[in-house]
């Protein structure tokens, strides 16, 4: 049973469409977004052998024309990307055009399409819905920095690309319907749900025939309210530390801060579909790739030598043989290299592995009066990062919010006296119980109340005993198990379902059939961290089918922005009021 | 009777889970290690129950076969999908149907329009005696007006192109080709020799030869730079509404575009597709010639394989200088365009891009290419094979040795010259019996018997 591929299912797309246009020098025309979208799933360099030899933006005009080139458009339905392909249509600067949209596109755009095309140039017009990034196989985003917006309220642009992402999600995957169940408490949830089913009814071309089809894929819609914590741990395996420390952007990393380093690896690309060692240590711990790091570079020194002697004519054509994966392997290893010996010197200048034992600690495990003092030592220790006791303080703020002897404000007071925080970092303090406090959560975030989730809290905590910085487990995971076992309640996660689906389901149940679901889709509304997408892996090694998917692809920064901008705005004042009267 | 036995064993059920435990003694050992232990509810006992666990953890780990597919049951296969291996692609809808349909309406409807404005251009512009000349005559007006109907003055109360009422100042004009009234402000002028170079540029060029077309093209773009003039010079003119001559320049845009030479980057680009082409056939004849040589066959010859790799060459290099030449393009074409700077990325990124794909390819074929073997290398393959022969034909001989223990094949050195004569004899042999002596048979079989004995002692040691 191979498993479903979401970086498979754009490449097949975009395979097509290079293949349809057929053997001619092509170039392919995209916007802003398509272009990302591309890169994640294909490399210049391949895509050049296919005979695409120009790469172009469809928002640059005013360029020569050249008749014999085929053009390749694949592009989102937006309304500038509608007028932009008008235009060009009337000024056409290739021969052919073989237009591709990544989702539905309305008939009045294709009529205005069809009569600016009075040189017949179009050829195709095609919806193929690659509509999303996809990063690793199981794992995709809508890149979509901020959902939120003042009062978390959906902006109706929001609403509308991140329906349309799910339905490609699904379509790619040929899946034309699926069971929707969303988390409650979340309002946004709740409409996306709703919009997202109606939107997949009203395509009449994709509604199943086959009711029995129905139950088939498990489209979940939760919040990133619901855990604010996993957001700010610090991260030990290799992907999303990477992401934690330097920050990865559509499989780029930007090394430029790196001290001396060369211009050659100011940005590099980590993509696991063409580096080995990055696809085989994704989720590897920090421990285990320094290991394996070395034995890359030993490689790396045996073929070094092997190259340098060279003697024969043989030892010579082999060298040329070889010479393309060498340099391939050299580049590797020196990316790698580079990267996790920066990693090493962050880890050691902030003393990282003091901060995240203490996070694991107080998410895990949490005797009160230990935790305040392991927090007030590390306030004190300069070489700690403002950032890394914001997160300190966040966690401790959400795990005892209503703790009997809360001493946040206690801590807060200990931590102007010895260091001044930004005020971005007091506001997000405000802020974060806002958006993940007890106020919205429905779940048991920190296992804190039945004695069933004391007791596997207690048991989490004997096996963690191995790696005291890998102990706490993302809710989304805890969700999942429910989920497969049937015991996801439906007033917390109901479903949007037409009665009669409803009603067969019921009937179902009652003859004792757990309905197994072929696949789940889990769909984040604020984002997805790498530490989820690392845990669903895992099930998926064990024979899971999940895919996951949010919003965005946070790490501590971008997720503190992301809360940040939905403050109500009543509240920012409050804020302001409260550090004012600390000053005093 | 046995199956009311087997039944009662049947019964050996544990009270907690229902498990079979098939006897007593397993029942209770069963009993004891999974429900006694769960059943304390004193610290000690959570702690075994979490030591447990923990080992349940580890053997999950040890276990990869069976354990490691813990969430497949929570899954359901579609026994479609279990067959295919590869992921198909997901769905697709077209929208070319609708597409064309639309098109081809507002295609018959420009193509029409463009007809009647051709046709009349063709009688306005006639010259002939008959046909009263350009001017502001009335017998002009009155052949003008039999091919295009004229809007009635009084009709036109305001100008059809820019709305504005006319007056003392704003005097009312006709299009010649439409016959709307409008502005002097908003007339257009088209003078006949370029309306003759219209209507010749639109004739099929099928029928005449295409440089003849692009001739005329010449023409038309030396006459005019917008295409309709806007003064008035000597020369004979219409006035024309400014949607009319809207069309002629859409017109004249799509005869250009139909026309526009193939750039010579594209001709370079087909020689390349062609080289490649040429290698791979070459190339796959030239693999089997190498692989028979190396494996020491004598079908071809050493000058064969350097023939065919002359021909690899030439193609070869054809690609590589062919793509430079695309290169030097790019270069020549940047400090022409010096100004232009947006035009100026595309053409030289197309032929870079394109030398960087004949790198690629040349690269692809020099590691899938082995050199021509030297004779050496030859005359090592053949022995090697003379060799291998001649053991497979000494353990052919062995074999049919009768009385000798077959099961080490190994031939030591020391017995190779028995086999040798021993094959030798049975030749003998042969030959004595076609010739009829019977004798000489008999004394070559004793021998042989000989030979056998002596064998098989030599090959026990």
């Amino acid at each position: 049973m191979t498993n479903i591929n979401l970086i498979e299912a754009v490449r097949s797309y975009i395979n097509r469409m290079i293949e349809d246009c057929g053997p001619t020098i092509k170039g392919l025309v995209m916007d802003k977004e398509t272009a990302s979208i591309v890169s994640m799933v294909y490399a210049q360099s391949e895509i050049l052998q296919k005979e695409v030899f120009l790469f172009e933006r469809i928002d640059m005009g005013g360029q020569k024309s050249l008749k014999h080139l085929s053009a390749i458009c694949f592009l989102r339905p937006t309304e500038e990307n509608i007028q932009a392909l008008v235009r060009e249509l009337h000024e056409p600067k290739y021969g052919n055009y073989f237009i591709y949209f990544t989702n539905f596109v309305e008939m009045s755009d294709i009529k205005s399409l069809a009569e600016a095309d009075e040189f017949e140039c179009v050829r195709v017009v095609q919806e193929y819905y690659a509509d999303y990034l996809a990063i690793n196989p199981h794992l995709y985003s809508l890149n979509i920095p901020n959902t939120y917006q003042q009062n978390y309220e959906w902006n109706d642009n929001l609403l509308r690309r991140t329906v349309q992402g799910l339905v490609s999600v699904l379509l790619s995957l040929r899946k034309k319907s699926a069971t929707i169940r969303y988390q409650k408490s979340s309002n946004m949830a709740r409409i996306l749900a709703d919009k997202l089913s109606s939107t997949l009814k009203r395509q009449v071309d994709f509604t199943a025939s086959n009711p029995n089809d129905i139950n088939q894929t498990i489209v979940l819609i939760i919040d990133r309210r619901e855990d604010a914590i996993t957001p700010l741990l610090n991260q030990w395996t290799y992907q999303a530390m990477v992401h934690e420390l330097i920050g990865i952007k559509n499989n780029r990393v930007n090394l430029n801060q790196v001290p001396s380093i060369t211009k050659e690896l100011e940005e590099v690309v980590m993509n696991a579909e063409y580096d080995e060692f990055y696809a085989n240590n994704l989720y590897s711990n920090f421990g285990e790739i320094a290991t394996n790091i070395k034995g890359l570079m030993e490689h790396f020194q045996e073929k070094h030598k092997s190259q340098s002697k060279i003697e024969s004519i043989g030892d010579m054509k082999t060298f040329i043989e070889n010479y393309p994966q060498f340099k391939k392997l050299s580049g590797t290893v020196s990316k790698h290299v580079t990267i996790i010996s920066e990693l090493s010197r962050l880890v050691g200048l902030y003393h990282l592995l003091e901060v995240s034992e203490t996070e694991q600690h107080l998410v895990c495990q949490g005797d009160h009066n230990d935790v305040v003092q392991k927090i007030k030592r590390l306030i004190k220790n300069d070489k700690i990062r403002d950032l890394d006791i914001l997160r300190l303080l966040s966690l401790y703020a959400l795990r005892y919010e209503r703790h009997a002897s809360n001493e946040l404000n206690t801590l807060k007071y200990e931590t102007q006296k010895h260091r001044r925080l930004p005020e971005k970092y007091i506001h997000f303090l405000q802020a974060i119980l806002e958006y993940g406090g007890l106020k919205f959560r429905q779940a048991d975030l920190f296992n804190t109340q039945t004695p069933m989730a004391i007791t596997r809290q207690f048991i989490r905590g004997l096996r963690g005993v191995d790696n005291v910085y890998a102990q706490h487990v993302p809710l989304i995971k805890d969700l999942i198990d429910q989920l497969l076992r049937g015991k996801l309640k439906d007033p917390s996660y109901p479903n949007v379902n037409s009665k009669d689906q409803i009603n067969q389901q019921n009937l179902s149940q009652q003859q004792g059939q757990i309905i197994k679901p072929s696949e789940i889709i889990i769909y984040v509304i604020g984002g997805v961290t790498y530490e989820e997408s690392y845990h669903i892996q895992l099930m998926n090694k064990q024979n899971a089918r999940i895919l996951l998917g949010g919003s965005y692809i946070h790490n501590c920064q971008s997720f503190i922005d992301e809360v940040l901008i939905a403050v109500p705005s009543s509240l920012s004042g409050a804020s302001n009021e409260l550090l004012s009267s600390k000053r005093r | 009777m046995l199956q009311v036995i087997d039944n009662t064993r049947a019964g050996f059920l544990c009270p907690k889970c229902h498990q079979d435990m098939s006897n007593m003694e397993m029942l209770q050992i069963h009993f004891q290690n999974v429900h006694m232990k769960q059943s304390s509810t004193t610290v000690k006992g959570l702690f075994s129950l979490a030591k447990q666990k923990i080992k349940n953890v580890q053997d999950n780990f040890q276990n990869s076969n069976e354990s490691s597919k813990i969430y497949a049951q929570y899954f359901s296969f579609n026994s479609n999908d279990s067959y295919s291996k590869k992921q198909c692609i997901g769905y697709a809808r077209s929208h070319n149907t609708y597409f064309q349909i639309i098109r081809k309406d507002k295609h018959n409807q420009i193509f029409i329009h463009m007809r009647q404005l051709l046709l009349r251009i063709e009688l306005l512009t006639n010259t002939n005696e008959h046909i009263p000349r350009n001017g502001n005559s009335k017998e002009r007006r009155k052949y003008e007006q039999s091919i295009v109907a004229w809007m009635e003055d009084s009709v036109a109360s305001i100008c059809a192109s820019c709305s504005k009422s006319f007056g003392l100042s704003r005097r009312k004009h006709h299009c010649r080709l439409d016959g709307l009234v409008i502005c002097n402000q908003c007339s257009q002028f088209l003078s006949f020799s370029i309306a003759r170079c219209i209507i010749d540029s639109n004739i099929p060029t099928s029928s005449t030869t295409n440089s003849l077309a692009i001739q005329r093209l010449i023409n038309l773009k030396s006459i005019i730079s917008s295409t309709i003039i806007k003064d008035r010079s000597n020369e004979d003119y219409l006035r024309i509404c400014i949607s009319c001559a809207r069309c002629l320049q859409n017109n004249y845009r799509q005869i250009c575009f139909n026309n526009i030479q193939k750039d010579e980057v594209f001709h370079h680009y087909e020689k390349i597709v062609q080289a490649q082409k040429e290698y791979n056939n070459f190339h796959s004849t030239y693999l089997p010639i190498i692989d028979s040589l190396l494996s020491g066959d004598t079908k071809y010859q050493i000058v064969d394989a350097q023939q065919v790799y002359r021909e690899l060459s030439v193609s070869y290099e054809k690609i590589d200088s062919i793509s430079k030449q695309i290169v030097i393009l790019a270069d020549k074409y940047s400090n022409i365009n010096e100004n232009d700077i947006t035009s100026k990325n595309r053409y030289p990124t197309l032929c870079r891009n394109i030398r960087t794909y004949s790198i690629q390819v040349l690269q692809n074929f020099s590691v899938s290419t082995k050199r021509v073997p030297s004779e050496d290398d030859i005359k090592q393959a053949r022995n090697e094979k003379q060799k291998r022969l001649d053991n497979e034909r000494m353990i052919k001989i062995f074999l049919n040795i009768p009385g000798i223990n077959h099961n080490s094949l190994e031939i030591s050195e020391e017995l190779e010259p028995f086999i040798q004569q021993y094959y030798q004899i049975t030749q003998f042999i042969e030959q004595a019996k076609i010739a009829g002596r019977d004798d000489e048979v008999k004394l070559l079989e004793l021998n042989l018997q000989e030979l056998t004995q002596a064998i098989s002692i030599l090959h026990q040691n």
